[in-house]
């Protein structure tokens, strides 16, 4: 059986995401050819994938998307911010609405779009476990998950007048890991951390690896809709402190709201606004219903919540005694250079050292 | 040892094999590692703490008498534990070390206080799937804890019933935290569909708050059983409807009156007063020892669902009341020879 090439086309591969996926894709020669899009520089070269430093609003993406014969888009462009800014909710929702719209008009076949079980909202009223036809109906005090839920209606909104292409949206449960930043991190990162009074609410994670993998697994197949993606088994916030060694602050909910409210708005950076985690997630549960990723995604993490957690703080208890690698660090583009370099001049002494060989060999022979 | 082990191949059968039960309550098919003779998931699920759910019984928990020193040593592993994080809590947050700690006041209640008969329990299977229905009273939701006890404390095979609870109580602080860690779970469609699916007990309450915040001169006369959503959901996953009767738990405040403006300022289904309750202060929140019998009724088989959607809503009105003239029935029944509410 001869085995076809699919273009994959990636969206923010100069962001966390895009980066760690892209090297995985270019380990599977299926995947022929890689392209990826961002409106910055990355920070590591890639291997095989070509570059491109295009925004999402840019028309010449529908035409690219024609060419290279795209099958298949990984839109992973999406700026976590929780202060409100115009910019990125130009980047987040317009930006993947133009995208859409470009790949409305090419022949795509499939559009991948990472999201957040935060869309759903956490509400006494859900279900335990919400499945993925529920409403969208999150929070909007946060931009970041404002941005999600603006993004969620939109992407409902195309699939429903669009047939083509399939659109297919990974929602992750909290996402912790050991290289990536998210606000559930920041929100555990600090020694004493704010919870609401007389609420507990049930959490699940998802380890990042495990993100990596079910966009690589998803890519790879052929699933199309909605899926809830997290790690098996529930913890309780307080559970998770303790596994953690935090000391819990229990605030009112009102107060909670309040001074976050106020600090953002002050637009500080401080210890308030380590609640990155609007109020309402500290309070009820919002759990995705993963049985439709076993049963038709057929993806199956591999952490639990609990070990995910558990390798999170690990993580977090080590990070202090590492050296600072962000001060020492050479630049990683000119290390490249470097690299060339000195092969370069590599092989140019091979080339010289065989020359004075021959010559000497040739010496012999006159002799 | 291991010579030996090879010797026979009924004895290495069984030597090799994990000795723990699954939560199922089959014997666990994996091979044992060397160690106590369990295979690795068991192992790990001993080492990190409690057994899984379904193996749950009550009957395990302490009663022996230990010496002072070890049950200091005991509680002092226990609080490690729970300083550490390193306890298990199911996928509807139940906290199974947690209950446990409260175990001894529930059964004091359960056996002393309230003194509860229960019959019928032949009626509710030892496995698989079953919604429980039953009369709700009493003001504050103390029904629901003692079916769950009579299961727990009378049945030959304990198992731990789920409570679906109004969710509005899931919405208060505290409370909502609290029902969850003992069990209960939040009555919605999805969540009794999914708990059932998985085969466990469901235990519910149709008449929800009509029933539970009823004036006492209407007591023993179920109210409407909200709109048949339990038949639809034991009909869905072909479970089977046991009528359960509650009787002596009306009587456990007497709600004479109904303060209702007081009620929706506080967000509150209702806000009773009683003879004793805002005149006493905490006091009078003591419900009355008042003597309960529980009686688990007659499975209602659940019909074949042939695909047909317009059948549906006839047949669910019919099991509806079905379920509810059987419970009433029960409940006249033992009202019958009733000669005193408190003994």
């Amino acid at each position: 059986m001869e085995k076809k090439t699919r273009s994959v086309l990636v969206t923010g591969v100069s962001h966390a995401w895009g980066a760690k996926l892209v090297p995985l894709l270019e380990e599977d020669p299926e995947f022929d050819p890689i392209i990826g899009i961002d409106f910055k520089k990355p920070e590591k070269p890639f291997k095989r994938m070509e570059f491109f430093q295009v925004d999402l609003h840019n028309p010449l993406i529908a035409e690219l998307l024609q060419v290279a014969r795209v099958d298949t888009v990984c839109h992973l462009l999406f700026l976590d911010s929780y202060m409100g800014s115009e910019e990125y909710f130009d980047q987040n929702v317009m930006g993947t609405m133009d995208l859409l719209a470009a790949c409305a008009a090419g022949e795509i076949n499939r559009v991948i779009i990472k999201s957040d079980t935060k869309v759903y909202g956490a509400d006494y009223l859900h279900p335990n476990y919400i499945t993925e036809d529920a409403e969208i109906k999150g929070f909007h005090q946060h931009r970041y998950i404002q941005d999600r839920v603006e993004l969620e209606r939109m992407v409902d909104r195309f699939t429903r007048h669009n047939k083509t292409p399939g659109v297919t949206i990974l929602r992750f449960a909290n996402v912790l890991g050991r290289t990536i930043d998210t606000p559930i991190m920041r929100y555990l990162d600090s020694n004493i951390v704010p919870t609401v009074l007389g609420h507990d609410p049930l959490f699940q994670f998802t380890h990042e690896q495990d993100v990596i993998a079910a966009l690589y697994h998803t890519i790879k197949t052929g699933a199309v809709g909605a899926y809830n993606i997290a790690g098996e088994g529930v913890l309780p916030l307080s559970q998770v402190l303790r596994i953690g060694g935090k000391h819990p602050l229990p605030v009112s909910a009102a107060l909670l709201k309040l001074t976050s409210a106020l600090w953002r708005k002050a637009g500080r950076k401080g210890v308030l606004s380590s609640v990155p985690i609007e109020a309402g997630y500290l309070k009820y549960n919002c759990l995705g219903d993963t049985t439709r990723m076993k049963k038709d995604l057929k993806f199956f993490p591999r952490y639990s919540s609990k070990d995910a957690v558990i390798d999170f703080f690990e993580h977090l208890r080590v990070r202090q005694y590492l050296p600072d690698r962000t001060a020492i660090r050479s630049d990683p583009l000119s290390s490249e250079k470097l690299q060339a370099w000195i092969q370069s001049r590599r092989r140019a002494s091979d080339y010289l050292s065989d020359l004075l060989d021959t010559f000497n060999k040739e010496g012999e022979h006159d002799q | 040892m291991t010579s030996k082990d090879q010797g026979s191949p009924s004895n290495r059968a069984s030597a090799g094999r994990c000795t723990a039960m699954t939560a199922k309550g089959s014997p666990c098919k994996n091979p044992a590692t060397e160690e106590g003779g369990l295979c690795p998931i068991h192992q790990k699920a001993r080492k990190s703490g409690p057994p899984p759910m379904e193996s749950w019984s009550p009957s395990l928990s302490p009663d022996r008498k230990s010496s002072l020193a070890e049950s200091l040593a005991e509680f002092r592993d226990w609080v490690g534990r729970r300083m550490r994080g390193d306890y298990v809590v199911d996928d509807w947050g139940f906290d199974e070390e947690f209950t446990q700690k409260f175990y001894p006041l529930i059964k004091w209640m359960y056996k002393k206080y309230w003194r509860v008969t229960a019959t019928g329990l032949e009626n509710v299977p030892a496995k698989g799937r079953a919604l429980l229905v039953a009369n709700h009273s009493g003001v504050l939701p103390f029904d629901g804890a003692m079916v769950i006890m009579a299961i727990l404390e009378e049945h030959p095979e304990p198992r731990l019933v789920r409570a679906l609870v109004l969710s509005l109580f899931f919405g208060l602080p505290f409370t909502g935290t609290m029902l969850q860690r003992v069990g209960q779970v939040q009555a919605s469609p999805t969540n009794s569909e999914r708990l059932l699916e998985a085969d466990e007990l469901a235990l519910v309450f149709p008449e929800g708050v009509k029933g539970i915040g009823k004036p006492f001169r209407r007591r023993y006369q179920l109210a409407r059983f909200g709109r048949g959503g339990f038949v639809r959901v034991a009909l869905k996953t072909q479970s089977p409807i046991i009528p359960v009767s509650i009787v002596g738990a009306e009587e456990i405040y007497p709600q004479i009156f109904n303060l209702k403006p007081v009620a929706s300022l506080f967000g509150l289904p209702y806000m009773p007063i009683t003879p004793t309750f805002p005149w006493l202060g905490p006091l009078g929140a003591i419900p009355l020892p008042t003597k309960w019998y529980i009686h688990f009724g007659e499975p209602i088989p659940i019909p074949e669902m042939k695909y047909r959607p317009s059948e549906e809503p006839l047949l669910v009105t019919k099991i509806s009341n079905q379920v509810r003239d059987t419970i009433q029935r029960q409940i006249f029944e033992r009202l019958k020879t009733r000669r005193s509410v408190f003994w």
